[in-house]
Parts: structure tokens; C-alpha cells; sequence
């Protein structure tokens, strides 16, 4: 007899004893043959029974830009700031607001302008950066605020209060929410996954809190998908266990594992049955997943990715055929836009490297009529000051926090195409129209996704909290 | 701790939304006490009956457990006690205001008398302008709801003050059906609930899940064969209760303890935001364990913890466990305002200590008066001005002083001095003169190798503090004074500094310290506490499923055994309530679904640390010193490369040796990403106090027991173990089973281990490279050796890993 007849031997004769209970899960499905997807159950549903109206997107690619792109560089276009280049920043645009410690104490304020040109895209004579050539030519898909603000001004709070509503630690970031509230589309792999670029500069630190489900249940958690090493941590079986040898591990702890529950009723053990099957299978759909190579050159090619090498290129093609198995919510988060220092250097680099793959992420998702359902988000933390950080000199400048106003910018389910909204003052540095606070846009994500942002809550500590905090409005100029 | 969405059902914090509902239609009646017009009265009002949501119309209403939650879920945002958002004068939640007449003439309550209460009239109103709640909040009153409102005001609108914030009462032992179960009072408490439900408590459990259990519960490790065999063998009346005595003397109950003390503490190695480079304060988690073991009483522990510096001649120990108050993250970011965060750090200092000792959640009052708890805007600054205060706080930096330093050899601190004397008799100048330079980088090494510790000192005189408008540290309002909130007592003694505060804490008199602390312990014994949400002992939290048991054990604890830890364990795991079996039936699952009326012992997943060293234990592998330095196990490579500020940064020098093999305790945490293996079973990453773990059930668990290194290192080196143990098939399951989980296997469970092994030893054996590429993997030093029987041992390492990857494995039972 081959080792597969035993085993199917050994189930049948189990099966004629047993007489387990084991609700859900049917025990002849526990012990039929490997190959079949056994427990490929029922995707766990959210806690909202139904969205609160009917969604315009299904899922969310999010761009996270984290450093936080200068504002006047990309989008929002400022020729007073070349005419005046050099000059003090009149301090009745400052104001009596903060600023950071690192310009707190300068003795000058001279305004940068942009190095870079700026030319009118689109149907709506959109003014892009000549830095983001790919995205100028998707600016009908997109719509455009340009009227952003936030409240904390350095990173690690404010990249909080986008994901999580507060600049405190312990909330959870929006994926977790949707995880939590409208739950996974497919059995095999989670609902809310992040991938980073990885690059060699560094830049500032990405932590494990900005995908963090705080005081929601951990698996609601997001999953780093690694660029090196298993995409998954722990994916691989060690060497010298074969599949084969696998699955007999497997299904001899779930055997085990199956008696107990007969024996002690805790429904916990038939949870971890169903968690021991789907780290089995997810051990060949994630591989399968995160195999570039199965892409055709010429899709490879218009994103600007190369299979095996760490980019935001890879990230936003996987992005795309991770929502089309089912993923809800695709956190990417690319690094080392904090531009202090040299801009005229830096920006071009970091434009460069995501400008191509932004482009042809839109692109491609409109052509495979996924841009409809998928809602994509663009930007950072915050924006950077008009005023030069440090010595303004002949070449190069560079640039402090700016929470006050930035741009961001939002594609496909739910959002109007080819808008622009909002208005900053000639400086960029004051909001002069339509000012969008992060829960707004946070609710106004939400609505995309059917959810009424006041009514996705969850109690903890005695309070009912929710990603928008005590906050947040729909911005209906925004919704298609 | 990351998690698919399919992992399916209970167990988790989903609950937490349930609870809700459970609470009306499950809850008992309870012993409850009540301040009326200031006598205090003790109610025994509860265990003649069993109350359902369908009797519950015959019953008498209770106000916190019926009324103020309906009031509180839809009321008190607006009639509550913050008053700058209090809407018309009204507040609901204190009778005297609530029956005053309002600007309109009206009264919200008149009590006896719903029909003319302007209350009811407009929650039964259908006109949009005048209805409440406003329909603009979304929130509706059942028709349930109204009922009850209608009721109690009926009945008189009794208000009684919330049970948390009363001094608890030493309550009668109750009257029960079946005396003889009952091992200690414990029990006695719990029968009369059981009685009142007409239900009884199950078997107890066998001696050889007792001992698994009591093993894990009060030191976090298994018992080894021969404890086991010696426990099965010792038929002495005491043998149960000398086997608690042996594993409360053990110096793994200090480790244990110090698990969740650290959680509290949030104990870290790193800065925690940003940067997040060292800063491995590990003498204090040394100084954590040693109390515990030294069983150093409660009171003088909390003393320590939060002003051990204030001591009288504090001896060094007393001065690290000061550190407490300097555990909190520190921000290094460039940019980052002083000001600003010396307001957030004696923020969080203020909210972990009202939420480590008395189970409150201050932290909204930081921004607003508290909207369900007695507490103000006002009262959370009097609090945080006792923590305001640290000497040498600017600039902010993960080694900001003050600090103790521990040298460990006498050569380090000979150069030290030395260095020191040298670059004081060196004149000051700036720029610093080579020279200066010089030793100074000799001071840096030397210091880099001396272990140190946080300590509090307290700047004198003390910082001023200001009732932060909206919490933001820009905007300071009026100046307060240090104090504790009035719904407590006053502080006892004339001086307002933070022995002060932690003798209030721990004198006898405060409602919720013994009551708090009691609950933790119980959690610890049970895996949910008395109270099921010990981060909220407040208003809006659960109330305790058995009131009179807690307040019972609190007295117990605080004042008849004067905060002796071991001693009130031993209470509570010698009762015949914690000897119940955790098998359950049907149909107590349908009488008693959650366990609340603990008609049956816990059953829950073990904690990230106790599933790792239990396979480490397993394998022969586990290191059991105890203290020192914070190590690092097996971790990949790439698992910081894509995260740190600078690339390298961030070190993990992986243990040459036995640091791999210590217990996860020791596992060097880097707050912003924390070890893969912990966090992946729920291990906090102590960024802030954790109350309270979560217990998930993943896929991405399954992985990491399966394939971690050291857990197939665990798996192979425990196959050589069982391999070890003779020629028989049956001696060597039974070996690998009773190891791991304490006892033999079924013929059942026997039968599919044997198919698996007949699977893997004909694979093997046909493919012998295979057997040789995994048993490589064993860390054992004699390569030799370990490839010797090559397909046995990778044949067995498929039982080694099966064993160590079942549900029992990982669960106490």
C-alpha cells in the first residue's frame, strides 16, 4: 500500500467510529484527501451584517507616501513662490502656528520656490510637477485635494492620525476597521495586507504600529508581505520536509485535535483545526500570489517591475492582483519622502521611483474595469513648509513639516474623476478653501466603502470609539 | 500577532460587543451594597433565584446593572457629568439635579411618578425638534428600554453610587445546598451562585492536568516527567497542597509573575517611537522578579514602584524599582517639542497608574471631564502633577538621566572613577580639546558595557501644573495642586508627594487597589478576572461576576493577610473551584456558555512566551536562569531591513550559545517591532500599559509553531530525545506525549501518531538526503552524532512536531 492509501485507510476506519460534533466543519472533509481544499470555508464575514448603503468601491489600494511630499512641488502649483524666492515669508502667513523644533529656531524664514515646472494636464487643466510625467497622464482618473490638514507635526503621531484617527498609540489603522467591519472576501488570504518598498536609504522607520489593529481583535492586524525571504514570515517548511510530509503533520494534528473536540467541546479547538488548513494552504496561494513572473513582459513593463528585486514597482503590481484574489484593503508604504534638506536631489529620486508604477497601477486597473470598485488613495503624512529649512542657497533647498496643508489625491469606486478640490492661499502654506481634515477624508473613505463612519464602532475601555474619532464629515464634492 | 480574517469563531475581543447584550439577558442579581442618605446598607439581595431576561419584569430593577446603562449609552454625552458639554443644566446621572426644575419649568425625574417626568415624555416623543436622543446622534430607545425608564422611576428613581467606587464589605459567608464540596470560602461563594442556578460544579480535574495546570498558572512552565510521576505517586492527603508550596517556592513563579507585572509596567529594551534604539532598563525586570519571589508584600511593592526614591534611605534595589515611572516610551525624533513631550510622558505615567492600581480609564479626562466616571478635567492634572516632575528630563533621550549604573566587575568601575577624576581636573572649553575628546569616548566605552537603570528623582521644587485645555501641552489653564479625585478618599497624610499617593493607594481605604490587584490574580488563575474588564472597574465596565467573592478576597488580601501574594494564591488554587475539570458538557455550555458562573475550571491558549518555552522545555533545550541581560534568539535577518531609520541599525546580534534557549521573558523587546514569534501570539509590543492580552487563534500561528527555526530546532532536538528513550514504538510516544502535555496518549490518538510515523519513516527512508537536511537543522553541537540515524530521528522529529503543534499543547486546561 503507497502512504496515501494508508492514510486514506487509517480516515475511513476513523470515520466509521467516530461520531464527532464538530459543527461547521464536517468530519468527513477533516479526513479527505489533502488535495482537496478542505476547509476552503466560508471567508469570515464583518461585523456590519450588511454596509450601511450600498458601496461604490469593494477594496482600497493605499499609496502611503510616508516622509510626507512637499505639496508645492507636485500638485499644488505656487508661481508667486519663484517671484518672491529668497524673500522673507511674511510672518502674518506663519501666524501663531507651531513649528518644529528643527526651524523653531531659525533666524530667517526666506521662501523656496520650486525648481520645477508645471504644466496643465487632463480635461481640467490639472497643473502637475514635470516631476510625476506618468501620473499627468492619469489625471482624468483622479481627484485632487489639495486643501488637506492634519493636527500632529512630526512623523510617527501623524502618520498615526491618518491610519488610526488619533495621534495616540493603541487605536487601530483603518484596514483594521474594514477588516473588523466588512471582513475578507477570500478564505485563503487576509484581508488587510501591507507591503514596503525596501530600499537601501532607509528613511524614516516604518513600525509594525502603522498596521496595527490596537484593541480590535489581532486578526484584524494587517500582513506584512516581505520582499525578501518568505513573502509570509515562517512560509517555507523547513528543509527536508516535503509537502507530503507536511500534510501528514497536518493532518495528524487536526486528527488529534479533532478527538479532543469530541471529547472537551471547546470551540476554540475546531478554530484551530480551521487555522492549521488554511496555513497549509496558504503555503501555495501565497506563492502563487507574489510570483511576479507569471505577469506578461509587457505588464511588467508598464509598471516598471522587475521579479525578485524589492520596489514600489513589485508593490503596486502586487497590490493589483492581490485585490483581484480577494485581499480588501493593500497598505503600501514607501519611504524616505521627509526632504529636509535638498529637495532639487531628492524629490526628482523618490518621483522617479513611484511616478511610473503610480500611473500604470491606474492605468491598469481601469483597463480591467477594476478602477470601478477599487477605491486608491495618494500621499503622506503631511506637507513641507514654503519656507527653506536651514540656508536657502544658489542650488538647493530643503524643507521642515507642514501639517497645515497638503495634497492628497483619491482614484476610482465612489470619487469623482478629473476634480480638483479645495484652495491653498499664494503661499501654500494656509488653506484658503474647502479645508479637509483627515477624518474627513477618513469618513468620506468610508462612505466610498458603504460605511457610515459614525455607526462602525467598537466598545473598549467603556467608550465606543470609531476611526474618525469624535470628528469627520463626508465630503460630497468628492463623491461621484 | 497577525491574523486572517477566516480564523474563525469566539475566544477573542469580539466579545467585547456581545457583552452588551449577554449582560441583560444573563446577569444574576448580586450581592450589591447601597448608599442611601449615607448609611451604608448591605444588601443580600441575590441568591434566592435565578433571573432571565423573561423573569426579569417580576423583578426589582438595579440601577447600575439595568438603568444607568441605558442612560449612559444615550443620555449622559449630554446630561452627564462633563459639563462643558452639558446640554440645558441637565444631569442624569445625579438625582439631585435630574429632579430639579429646569429653565423650562419642567423636571426630567419626578420620582414615583414617570408619567409627569419630562423624561419619559421625550424619549416617547415622535417630534424630530423635541424628541430625545436628538435623531442627528443616531441613537434610539428600545421599546424595552422606555419600560424600564418608565419602571424604576416608578419605583422611586433610586440612584446608588457605582459598586467600584464603595469600600468593599467583608460579606457574610453565604448559605449553601452542599457544604461538602466546598474546600475554602472560595467555593462557598461560588456554590451559592451555582444553587441559585440551580446548577452544580463539575468533577475535578485529573492529578495530571492539576499538575500541568498549577505548573503553567504559577510558574509558566510544564512539569517535567518526573514531576508528574511524583505527583501521581504521592497519595498523601496534603500531596496537592505541598505541590503548590513546592511551585510557589520555585524561582519561576517570580518569572511568571514579572510576565504580566512587565505588561503593566510597559517594560520595553528600546526608546519605543521613531528611532527606537536601546535602551534596555533591565535591572528593574531583574528587580520585578526577585520582589515576587522574595514575595514582598503588595503594599511595600507599590511603594517601591512609584516612589521607591522617596523611601527613607532607599536602599538601590528601592531606587530601580522607581524606574517604574520611567518605562514609558521616549521620543529621540528630530523636531520633537520638550514641552510637548514631557506632557505626554507624565500623561501616560498619570494613566497607567490609575489604570495598574485601580482599574480606571483616566485617560479621557485628560481632554474633558470623564463622561461616565466621577472624575474631572481638573482632578486627572491634580493626579498628573504628582508625575510631573522628574529631574533632568531635557533633552529627551532614551539614556536621559537619571539613571543608576551597575557595574558588574570592580575593574569597570575602577575606570570609570578614574576616567571620571581625569576630566574633572581637565579645564572646561569649547570647543572640547582633544584631550577632553579623548576620554570622553573612553568614558562612552566603558559605560556601553556597564548595565544601568532608570530611577526617579524629583526636581525640587516640583514643576508646576496646568489643566492642559483640550490635552494640548500649548495650551496651559489654571494651575492646580496635587490631589486625588473626591469620589475616593482624601489622601491621608498632610504631605502631597508620591509616597503619599502610593500609601493612599495601598492604607486600607481605597475601594479599588485590593479589589484591582485581587482581579489579576484571579485572571491569572481562571484567564478572565472577576471583573471581565479589568482595564474599566468604572462605570461603563462589566460588573463583577461574583461581587461578594471579589470584595471578599480583597479584604482577605488587603487587610486580614496584609498583601501576601503567596499566600492568597495558594487560596485561590487550593479551592475546590480551581480543581474543577475544564471538560464541559452541552449542557453546561448552555447554562453557563462564557464560564461565568465557573461551573467548570479555564481552558485557554497559553501565552506567546509559555508556547515557546514550553517546546524549548520539550526539547531539553530551555535555559532556566533566571535574570540578566535581554537576549536575542532567532530572528531573520531581513525582518528589520525594510523598517529601521539607517540600514543596520537596528542590531540583533544573534546568541552565540545559550541565550538562544532562555524564556521569552528575556527576549530583548524592540518596541516598534517586537520579536515575530511573541507577536504573532498576541505579545504586546509595550508601547503602553497592557491590561489585558488577547487571545487569537491564526493561521499565521500555525506557521510560525511549524516552521520557526527554533521551534524546528525544538522539534529535532526533541526527536533525539524520544529517540533516546528505548526501542519501543509505545514507550517513545508515550514519552513525547506525557513530556508535552503531562500524560499518555489515547489508543486513539496512539494509532494516528503511528500512521504518521510509518508515513514519515517510509519517505524518509526512501530519500535518506532529506532525513539528513532536517536533521541539520537540530542545533546539537556532535554533527556526527546527529546525522547517525538520519531517517529515524527526521521520522520522529514529524511526531516531535505534531506533538508540539497540538491545541492541548498550547492550552491550559
Amino acid at each position: 500500500m503507497t502512504s496515501e492509501a494508508q492514510h486514506l485507510t487509517a480516515r475511513r476506519q476513523f470515520l466509521g467510529r467516530s461520531s464527532l460534533g464538530l459543527g461547521a466543519v464536517a468530519l468527513s472533509q477533516l479526513f479527505s484527501p489533502a488535495a482537496s481544499p478542505v476547509f476552503a470555508s466560508q471567508p469570515s464575514a464583518g461585523t456590519l451584517a450588511q454596509t450601511h448603503f450600498a458601496p461604490r468601491a469593494r477594496r482600497v489600494i493605499y499609496l502611503f507616501m510616508s516622509g510626507g511630499p512637499a505639496q508645492m512641488e507636485l500638485f499644488d502649483h505656487k508661481p508667486k513662490l519663484r517671484e518672491m524666492h529668497a524673500q522673507e515669508l511674511p510672518p502674518s502667513v506663519i501666524g501663531t502656528q507651531r513649528l518644529t523644533t528643527m526651524t523653531r529656531q531659525q533666524k530667517a524664514f526666506p521662501i523656496a520656490g520650486s525648481k520645477f515646472s508645471f504644466a496643465r494636464q487632463g480635461d481640467q487643466d490639472l497643473e502637475v510637477s514635470e516631476l510625476l510625467p506618468h501620473t499627468a497622464s492619469v489625471v482624468n482618473h483622479l481627484a485632487v485635494i489639495r486643501s488637506m490638514h492634519t493636527e500632529p507635526i512630526n512623523h510617527d503621531p501623524a502618520v498615526m492620525f491618518l491610519q488610526s484617527g488619533s495621534n495616540l498609540a493603541g487605536r487601530p489603522c483603518m484596514g483594521s476597521w474594514l477588516s473588523y467591519g466588512l471582513g475578507a472576501e477570500d478564505a485563503n488570504l487576509p484581508a488587510f495586507v501591507v507591503l514596503l518598498s525596501g530600499n537601501t536609504r532607509g528613511g524614516q522607520p516604518l513600525l509594525s504600529k502603522y498596521w496595527h489593529s490596537g484593541f480590535l481583535p489581532g486578526r484584524h492586524q494587517g500582513v506584512q508581505f516581505r520582499s525578501a525571504g518568505d513573502p509570509v514570515m515562517n512560509l517555507t517548511d523547513p528543509p527536508g520536509v516535503s509537502r507530503a510530509n507536511r500534510r501528514d503533520i497536518v493532518d495528524a494534528v487536526n486528527q488529534i485535535n479533532a478527538l479532543k473536540l469530541e471529547s472537551q467541546g471547546d470551540p476554540e479547538i475546531e478554530a484551530r483545526i480551521n487555522a492549521f488548513e488554511l496555513a497549509f494552504r496558504m503555503q501555495s496561494t501565497v506563492p502563487e500570489l507574489t510570483d511576479l513572473t507569471r505577469e506578461p513582459q509587457h505588464v511588467l513593463d508598464l509598471y516598471g517591475a522587475e521579479p525578485g528585486r524589492a520596489s514600489f514597482a513589485n508593490n503596486c503590481l502586487l497590490a493589483r492582483r492581490m485585490i483581484e484574489r480577494g485581499v480588501k484593503f493593500v497598505q503600501l508604504y514607501d519611504r524616505d519622502w521627509d526632504h529636509h534638506q535638498n529637495i532639487p536631489e531628492g524629490l526628482p529620486t523618490k518621483c522617479k521611483e513611484t511616478d511610473k508604477a503610480t500611473a500604470a497601477l491606474i492605468h491598469d486597473l481601469a483597463q480591467r474595469g477594476l478602477l470601478e470598485d477599487t477605491l486608491v488613495i495618494w500621499g503622506g503624512e503631511f506637507g513641507r513648509t514654503t519656507y527653506c529649512q536651514g540656508t536657502l542657497t544658489a542650488d538647493t533647498y530643503g524643507r521642515d513639516h507642514h501639517p497645515r496643508c497638503f495634497t492628497m489625491w483619491l482614484a476610482g469606486g465612489g470619487i469623482k474623476p478629473g476634480i480638483v478640490l479645495g484652495k491653498t492661499d499664494d503661499f501654500s502654506y494656509n488653506i484658503a478653501e474647502d479645508p479637509i481634515h483627515v477624518h474627513d477624508l477618513q469618513a468620506t473613505i468610508l462612505h466610498c466603502l458603504g460605511v457610515d463612519h459614525e455607526r462602525m464602532t467598537y466598545r473598549y475601555q467603556g467608550r465606543d470609539f470609531r476611526l474618525t474619532d469624535v470628528g469627520g464629515k463626508v465630503i460630497t464634492k468628492l463623491l461621484a | 500577532m497577525v491574523n486572517f480574517a477566516p480564523s474563525l469563531p469566539a475566544g477573542d475581543g469580539d466579545e467585547l460587543q456581545l457583552r452588551r447584550t449577554r449582560r441583560l439577558t444573563r446577569e444574576l442579581p448580586h450581592v450589591r451594597t447601597l448608599v442611601l442618605a449615607g448609611i451604608r446598607l448591605l444588601a443580600v439581595a441575590a441568591f434566592g433565584f435565578a433571573g432571565t431576561l423573561e423573569s426579569r419584569s417580576d423583578t426589582t430593577l438595579d440601577y447600575s446593572r439595568d438603568v444607568y446603562p441605558i442612560l449612559a449609552d444615550h443620555c449622559l454625552q449630554c446630561h452627564g457629568p462633563d459639563q462643558e458639554q452639558r446640554q440645558a443644566g441637565l444631569r442624569l446621572d445625579v438625582l439631585a439635579v435630574a429632579t430639579q426644575p429646569l429653565e423650562s419649568g419642567q423636571i426630567a425625574i419626578q420620582p414615583g411618578n414617570a408619567r409627569d417626568s419630562e423624561l419619559m415624555k421625550r424619549v416617547t416623543m415622535s417630534d424630530p425638534d423635541l424628541c430625545m436622543p436628538p435623531p442627528s446622534t443616531k441613537k434610539r430607545l428600545s421599546a424595552e428600554h422606555v419600560q424600564i425608564l418608565r419602571r424604576w422611576i416608578d419605583a422611586g428613581a433610586l440612584m446608588t453610587q457605582h459598586w467600584s467606587y464603595q469600600r468593599p464589605v467583608r460579606p457574610p459567608m453565604p448559605m449553601v445546598r452542599t457544604a461538602d464540596w466546598s474546600r475554602n470560602p472560595i467555593d462557598r461563594f461560588v456554590l451559592a451562585q451555582l444553587d441559585a442556578l440551580n446548577t452544580s460544579a463539575t468533577r475535578e480535574a485529573t492529578r495530571s492536568t492539576l499538575i500541568r495546570r498549577l505548573s503553567l498558572d504559577l510558574t509558566g512552565l510544564p512539569p517535567t516527567i518526573n514531576e508528574v510521576d511524583a505527583f501521581l505517586a504521592d497519595r498523601s492527603p496534603d500531596a496537592y497542597e505541598r505541590l503548590v508550596d513546592r511551585l510557589l517556592a520555585s524561582p519561576h513563579y517570580g518569572e511568571k509573575m514579572a510576565q504580566a507585572w512587565l505588561d503593566l509596567a510597559r517594560f520595553g529594551d528600546s526608546s519605543g517611537y521613531q528611532d527606537d534604539g536601546n535602551a534596555s532598563s533591565y535591572p528593574y525586570r531583574d528587580y520585578v522578579i526577585r520582589a515576587f519571589n522574595d514575595n514582598l508584600p503588595f503594599d511595600q511593592f507599590t511603594t517601591e514602584n512609584l516612589a521607591g526614591d522617596l523611601l527613607p534611605d532607599p536602599t538601590l534595589s528601592q531606587r530601580i524599582a522607581s524606574g517604574f515611572n520611567r518605562l514609558h516610551r521616549s521620543n529621540q525624533e528630530g523636531g520633537s517639542d520638550p514641552d510637548e513631550f514631557r506632557v505626554i510622558y507624565a500623561i501616560d505615567r498619570t494613566n497607567t497608574t490609575a489604570a495598574t492600581w485601580m482599574g480606571l480609564t483616566m485617560g479621557c479626562a485628560q481632554c474633558h471631564d470623564h463622561k461616565y466616571d466621577p472624575i474631572s478635567q481638573r482632578e486627572f492634572y491634580q493626579l498628573y502633577a504628582f508625575f510631573n516632575s522628574l529631574k533632568g528630563e531635557v533633552p529627551i533621550t532614551s539614556s536621559s538621566p537619571p539613571k543608576v549604573l551597575l557595574p558588574t566587575n570592580k575593574e569597570d568601575e575602577r575606570q570609570l572613577a578614574e576616567l571620571d577624576q581625569q576630566l574633572a581636573a581637565l579645564p572646561e572649553s569649547s570647543p572640547p580639546t582633544e584631550e577632553r575628546k579623548k576620554l570622553a569616548s573612553q568614558r562612552d566605552s566603558v559605560l556601553a558595557r556597564i548595565p544601568w537603570s532608570f530611577v526617579w528623582e524629583e526636581m525640587e521644587p516640583p514643576r508646576a501644573a496646568h489643566i492642559l485645555t483640550r490635552g494640548d501641552f500649548q495650551q496651559p489653564g489654571e494651575q492646580v495642586t496635587r490631589g486625588v479625585p473626591a469620589v475616593f478618599p482624601p489622601l491621608s497624610t498632610g504631605v502631597s508627594d508620591r509616597l503619599a499617593l502610593a500609601r493612599w493607594l495601598v492604607d486600607g481605604n481605597h475601594p479599588l487597589t485590593a479589589r484591582v490587584a485581587i482581579n489579576r490574580l484571579w485572571q491569572q488563575c481562571f484567564g478572565v478576572g472577576l471583573v471581565r474588564t479589568p482595564e474599566d472597574f468604572g462605570v461603563r465596565g462589566e460588573l463583577p461576576t461574583h461581587p461578594a467573592l471579589l470584595d471578599w478576597l480583597a479584604i482577605e488580601y488587603e487587610l486580614i493577610r496584609g498583601w501576601d501574594t503567596k499566600q492568597i494564591l495558594r487560596q485561590i488554587v487550593t479551592s475546590a473551584t480551581y480543581r474543577q475539570t475544564s471538560q464541559s458538557t452541552p449542557q453546561a455550555r448552555d447554562i453557563d456558555p462564557d464560564n461565568r458562573y465557573l461551573t467548570r475550571g479555564g481552558r485557554y491558549r497559553l501565552s506567546a512566551e509559555e508556547i515557546r518555552d514550553g517546546a524549548l522545555a520539550a526539547a531539553g533545550l530551555l535555559v532556566r536562569e533566571i535574570g540578566g541581560r535581554s537576549v536575542n534568539p532567532y530572528q531573520p535577518e531581513s525582518f528589520y531591513r525594510e523598517r529601521e531609520t539607517r540600514v543596520g541599525e537596528w542590531k540583533w546580534p544573534q546568541e552565540p550559545g545559550s541565550g538562544l534557549y532562555r524564556r521569552g521573558l528575556y527576549t530583548f523587546m524592540r518596541r516598534t517591532s517586537p520579536y515575530p514569534t511573541h507577536q504573532s501570539f498576541d505579545g504586546p509590543s509595550r508601547g503602553e500599559c497592557t491590561v489585558m492580552r488577547p487571545r487569537t487563534n491564526t493561521p499565521l500561528q500555525a506557521l510560525t509553531t511549524l516552521n520557526e527555526l527554533t521551534f524546528v530546532d525544538a522539534a529535532c532536538r526533541f526527536a533525539e530525545r524520544i529517540v533516546d528513550q528505548g526501542s519501543s514504538t509505545d514507550d517513545r510516544v508515550k514519552f513525547a506525549f506525557r513530556t508535552v502535555i503531562s500524560r499518555p496518549p489515547t489508543p486513539q490518538e496512539q494509532r494516528v501518531v503511528e500512521n504518521l510515523l510509518a508515513a514519515a519513516h517510509e519517505q524518509y527512508a526512501r530519500d535518506p538526503e532529506s532525513a539528513q537536511a532536517l536533521v541539520r537543522q537540530s542545533s546539537r553541537k556532535d554533527f556526527a552524532a546527529k546525522l547517525e540515524n538520519s531517517v529515524e530521528v527526521a521520522a520522529w522529529a514529524s511526531v516531535a512536531a505534531a506533538v508540539l503543534n497540538l491545541d492541548e499543547t498550547m492550552t491550559r486546561e
